[in-house]
């Protein structure tokens, strides 16, 4: 059976550091104005560390007319930028915000799960980097957690595409007061 | 001392035959009995025959509950005779295979006579389905990886296609849909494969029974079919593969599959370099006829419905309300039912008769209803533009669910 990469993101540990989107952009040499990884405040004190999360329906690929994204086997869902004409029909489609147009190249880039990494075994640079833990990634094939969810409260719906992620939900946090 | 067990002549002609397959190994048990045997899958399709009857669809009705690993009396029903015989359940390692099945022609003779042969023959006959089974598996990995390319467009050349797909005797030059069943509340955690299997194997029978290859994959809880254009009438094609989609969903209702299995079907393709594009297609369509409840809902038939559901949620609640609000608050006030009423008048395209039968309501009672509606949202129901409005904040609330 192939293997199915994925991201397991935990909100409780996210503490808004950007290590993940500073090793991105140092990874790949995105230029200036081009994240494939953001890291969004979805309420006070949570974050949501967020990229192309390599749908299993992704509808950048359904409404590409030239045909210039692909699935490998393992999951990474894949541009080439030579085939992209910058239609900028994937922006517009997919709910995530993953596909980036460049104004200067006319081309869209999209984070491409760091793949010459993980041909060598590694994981990508944004999980490496992560000083929390809260960023994993994990074999969706395999991965079995009754406490994992498939979405997250501001998080887009996931319906139709079914993002290759799988979230541990914020747990209610205890306030402890000291008496005096 | 130890003492010399015997073993009958009969095992070791069975066992010999067993080895060329499972078709001599009955035609040998035939022999050995004086009856025809038959052997089936566990839907009870045949699977190979001695018998010269009509028997492409027969139903076996057990007498009492099927127990493991012995005989039961039973009634063999084919197109044209009832006849009587035994059954004996085909498994192995608790995977049920099948059934062997012995009619009897004449009257019915004393099971114990016949139940070791059966046993011994059922379970050859399992372990020569087994090894079929896991031929059949490992010929279908290199398939699985080629399907796989397919339906995401990793192959970019037509040719490389036709040529691939010819080694399994697929015709790619012909234009072809597909087709994706699930599970109505799979999650991506759903790894139930015995449940899988039983989805694709009803699939498969109805590929065959419509007399086409069946090129189908198994792709985590989604059985995907791809089915060529035979039928060179679209309209006339539309018809037919609608028809097995219900076929399928039938079959599963009539096993009671749980979970509820649904699908989605994507647009034909002439280019089998596109065809990702009708996979990614049938699985909006999947997801969408989920949350409208359509039996098999066509991606070319969803339009409205998608333009709807990938909207801004926000935006949607505000026209649904700007729509349905005032009746809404009505409704609630007056503890009444007329947001139902109107639902079922524009599920019924407007329809006075039809909704008043849906309803089991007098026409005229529908009529003071639809007049209430009308002073209530103060519009008038004949006009076109206002039942556009009102079609869509019901699709609204049927495809972001609310209340």
């Amino acid at each position: 059976m192939f293997k199915r990469v994925g991201f397991r993101f935990n909100a409780d540990e996210c503490i808004g550091c950007r290590a993940c989107e500073i090793a991105c952009k140092n990874e790949n040499q995105t230029p200036t104005g081009i994240q494939w990884r953001k890291v969004t405040k979805l309420a006070p004190e949570i974050y949501l560390s967020h990229s192309c999360f390599h749908c299993d329906s992704p509808e950048c690929f359904r409404v590409c007319p030239e045909r210039a994204f692909s699935k490998r086997q393992d999951g990474i869902v894949q541009i080439d930028e030579n085939i992209c004409t910058g239609c900028q029909l994937c922006v517009t489609a997919c709910p995530y915000g993953a596909p980036q147009f460049n104004p200067e190249t006319k081309k869209v880039s999209k984070c491409q799960m760091c793949y010459q990494r993980q041909d060598m075994d590694l994981v990508p640079a944004c999980v490496e980097a992560c000083t929390t833990g809260a960023l994993k990634q994990v074999d969706l094939n395999t991965f079995s957690d009754e406490n994992a969810v498939r979405s997250l409260q501001g998080f887009a719906d996931v319906t139709i595409t079914c993002p290759s992620v799988v979230f541990y939900p914020v747990k209610p946090k205890k306030r402890y007061f000291l008496a005096t | 001392m130890i003492k010399q067990q015997v073993i009958p002549d009969f095992v070791q002609e069975l066992l010999t035959e067993s080895s060329k397959g499972v078709e001599p190994l009955i035609q040998k048990l035939s022999t050995l009995l004086s009856c025809p045997i038959l052997v089936t899958d566990p839907f009870y399709q045949l699977y190979c025959s001695t018998a010269h009857l009509d028997m492409n669809e027969i139903v076996i009705i057990p007498n009492k509950e099927f127990e493991r690993d012995s005989l039961s009396s039973c009634e063999i029903s084919t197109r044209d005779t009832i006849s009587a015989g035994f059954v004996a359940p085909i498994s192995l390692h608790q995977k049920h295979l099948g059934f062997l099945v012995m009619i009897c022609e004449d009257n019915m003779p004393d099971a114990a006579l016949y139940e070791q042969a059966i046993l011994f023959t059922a379970s050859l006959c399992a372990l020569q389905m087994q090894k079929k089974l896991e031929i059949k598996q490992e010929k279908g990995k290199f398939k699985d990886a080629f399907l796989f390319d397919l339906l995401y467009g990793n192959i970019k050349k037509k040719q490389d296609i036709i040529e691939y797909g010819a080694l399994w005797g697929w015709n790619f030059t012909v234009p072809h849909q597909i087709i994706v069943f699930s599970f109505v509340q799979y999650d991506q955690f759903f790894t139930d494969q015995e449940k899988i299997n039983i989805l694709l194997q009803l699939v498969e029978k109805e590929l065959i029974c419509q007399q086409l290859n069946p090129i189908i994959m198994i792709k985590q809880a989604q059985v995907i079919a791809v089915v060529p254009q035979h039928n060179p009438d679209m309209e006339q094609f539309t018809l037919q593969i609608q028809a097995f989609a219900n076929n399928v969903l039938s079959q599963a209702e009539k096993i009671k599959l749980q979970p509820q299995i649904a699908c989605g079907l994507g647009k034909v393709y002439a280019n089998p370099a596109e065809l990702f594009r009708s996979y990614q297609e049938a699985k909006v369509a999947f997801e969408l006829g989920v949350l409208l409840k359509t039996r098999t809902p066509f991606f070319v038939e969803l339009g409205l419905e998608r333009i709807l559901f990938n909207h801004d949620l926000q935006d949607l609640k505000e026209y649904y309300d700007h729509c349905l609000g005032a009746l809404i608050r009505y409704d609630r006030d007056h503890e009444g039912n007329l947001l139902e009423t109107l639902e079922t008048l524009a599920a019924h395209q407007f329809d006075m008769g039809k909704t008043a039968a849906a309803i089991f309501l007098h026409r005229n009672t529908l009529r003071y209803r639809i007049k209430k509606i009308e002073e209530i949202l103060n519009v008038k129901l004949d006009d076109l533009n206002v039942r556009l409005n009102i079609i869509a904040a019901f699709k609204i609330k049927l495809l972001r669910k609310l209340s």
